[in-house]
């Protein structure tokens, strides 16, 4: 129970990743990628292309890549080769394509990856994918002790993810992100360049679908076509969009709990039907949370921050920013201490009147 | 000095000839009022001039620089701003966030430097003070932390004059901002369009209201069919003929 409990920490984990990348690209910046597990499964061969090691038979060791790396190069390459990847295909289709179109020609791209990859069996072995990719620490001991080794690399990871997509959330960046998702126009009015906004989004996020994939495929130890249907992309926004769009902690709660739990639940449901029945069962109650959470509460469970982060923001800014430096000038120089009193006085009263405007909602 | 050239710059679509070889100076530092019978090409030429249209033929310089050809954001860096009919908000952003917008070339939009709070935390600060004072200039401060999407009409368009106070524009375009405006705030906008003046900002208005721009205008041009037809003072525009006859109508000229 114990390792169960660890591999299922661990895949919820991963999973928390990669609805992180997705929140930068469609929380923040608005944009429709119904491809996005392709980068996830872009992120997933490359760790598995050079963690494989050159004894393995397939083509690509043989002939491509002579190099096995560390597992944490291996991932970071995996983000990197990605998030390039994200990057000539924007360039590509974003200067041509408006957003729902984009979205489209997004959704056949998933596809012909898909299917070029299972059909062509030179490349990544075809549908039968690769085996034996090895998953870091396997041999410290019990199961137990390599599945607790594994669930701290994949907690760390979510939890850097999850740092990072915060901190582009608070910074001036995740403003533009979010004035481009909210009204393109208005970003343009005010000067921005709506296309680099969008460039920078999707690159960030195609680094953490990259880094999730590779670690997808470290876990299962396999990858394959079947591991990466286009379908999917859409239990990934399902889980975004009961998480609560653009809110980075709703992004974790949301892959915990409707890719972590609710796909394990499944599992322990009563044999009532056939089992072949039950793997749909879990098509069937994703869709039924996702309904409910959009009549109960539309913004999901975590809603996005918003004015709570300027309140933090400013709270902070008087406190560590503003006080202490005008403190120490007045004590430097007496007699121009009523000057700054004044001026300090004048900033936290700004600052307080602002923090007073109290949300009306 | 002239801060806005528009020499004989023509659209058209489709059948319906918008713009004729329009002809329009814009004195730096005065308030000009743009009116004229629906379909007349006001908005259509300040689309153009604010990049978000092309024209088929002729120039438009702004502040010595030829921005004919420059796209929508090109023209806002040069310190042209153009605000909408209907004010433009981002809904699920907090007001104070949509005031911070105007603020051009914020260091922290950067890539790089968005990881390192240290790089763009006293910016955004004096960025969020300045977007405060603003607000508060509008009479908008109690919103500052409320969601756009929750704000009356009037409110958003109070915001929407408010952004003009932040990035320090050099013009601002005004496209009927007292439509479908109570009598008061009507007042309240001509103050703030007459403050903005005093900071030095040039403002061009497209209005039908004349009452409103008598209190602002120092100068108005009459657009009809795509050119302009006469430029001068109100009172002079109300004695000439040919406008009473295109626009005005006998009863507005007593």
């Amino acid at each position: 129970m114990g390792t169960y409990l660890l591999t299922l920490g661990a895949f919820a984990a991963i999973q928390a990743t990669v609805v992180l990348g997705l929140n930068i690209q469609f929380g923040y910046a608005g944009i429709l990628n119904f491809a996005y597990i392709t980068f996830v499964a872009i992120g997933a061969y490359t760790t598995a292309v050079l963690t494989l090691g050159s004894g393995s038979q397939y083509f690509v060791q043989q002939h491509i890549v002579h190099v096995t790396v560390p597992w944490p190069l291996a991932l970071l390459i995996s983000g990197i080769v990605s998030s390039v990847l994200s990057l000539f295909l924007i360039m590509l289709l974003m200067k041509r394509l408006r957003s729902d179109y984009l979205a489209v020609a997004m959704v056949a791209l998933g596809e012909v990856v898909w299917t070029v990859i299972g059909n062509d069996t030179s490349l990544f072995n075809g549908w039968d994918g690769l085996v034996g990719i090895p998953q870091p620490y396997n041999n410290l001991g019990s199961t137990t002790t390599a599945e607790a080794a594994f669930f701290g690399i994949t907690v760390a990871v979510a939890l850097l993810a999850y740092l990072f997509t915060r901190n582009i959330y608070r910074s001036p960046m995740g403003r533009l992100l979010r004035s481009v998702r909210e009204d393109p126009t208005v970003a343009e009015t005010f000067g921005r360049s709506v296309g680099r906004a969008r460039l920078v989004a999707f690159c960030l996020g195609g680094f953490l679908a990259g880094v999730g994939g590779g670690l997808m495929a470290m876990q299962t130890g396999a990858w394959s076509p079947n591991a990466f249907t286009p379908l999917e992309t859409f239990f990934i926004f399902a889980a975004l969009i009961v998480g609560g769009t653009a809110s980075p902690l709703g992004s974790v709660v949301g892959a915990v709990v409707l890719l972590g739990v609710i796909d394990e639940i499944t599992r322990w449901l009563p044999a009532i039907l056939a089992p072949s029945l039950i793997s749909s069962l879990r098509f069937i109650l994703i869709g039924i949370i996702v309904l409910v959470v959009l009549k109960v509460r539309s913004q999901g469970i975590v809603p996005e921050p918003n004015a709570r982060r300027y309140q933090q923001f400013l709270r902070r800014e008087l406190r560590d920013k503003w006080a202490p430096p005008l403190g120490r000038a007045a004590a430097d120089d007496p007699a121009a201490a009523p000057a700054w009193a004044a001026s300090r006085a004048y900033v936290s009263g700004a600052v307080r009147k602002l923090l007073a405007a109290r949300s009306s909602r | 000095m002239n801060i806005l050239e528009i020499s004989d710059v023509s659209k058209r679509f489709r059948g319906v000839q918008a713009l004729d070889r329009c002809t329009l100076n814009v004195q730096a530092g005065t308030v000009h009022g743009i009116i004229g019978p629906n379909g007349a090409g006001k908005s259509t030429l300040m689309e153009i001039v604010s990049g978000g249209l092309k024209p088929d033929a002729g120039r438009i310089v702004f502040d010595g620089a030829d921005i004919t050809s420059h796209s929508r954001a090109k023209v806002a860096r040069l310190g042209l701003l153009r605000s909408f009919q209907v004010p433009r908000l981002l809904p699920k952003v907090t007001v104070l966030e949509n005031a911070m917008i105007a603020r051009q070339h914020q260091a922290g939009e950067s890539v790089v430097r968005s990881f390192f709070r240290r790089s763009w935390v006293s910016e955004e600060a004096e960025i969020m003070l300045t977007a405060g004072q603003a607000l508060e200039e509008v009479g908008m401060r109690h919103k500052a932390l409320a969601l756009a999407n929750a704000i009356s009409g009037g409110q958003a368009k109070l915001l929407d004059f408010g952004r003009a106070f932040i990035g320090d524009p050099r013009l601002v375009i005004f496209d009927e901002p007292v439509s479908g405006v109570n009598p008061r705030l009507r007042t309240e906008l001509s103050r703030l369009i007459l403050q903005l003046k005093e900071r030095g900002t040039t403002v061009v208005v497209v209005e039908h209201n004349l009452a409103f721009l008598e209190d602002i205008c120092d100068i108005v041009a009459v657009m009809v069919m795509g050119q302009v037809l006469m430029e001068g003072t109100l009172d002079d525009i109300r004695r000439d003929r040919r406008v009473v006859d295109a626009y005005l109508g006998k009863d507005m000229t007593a």
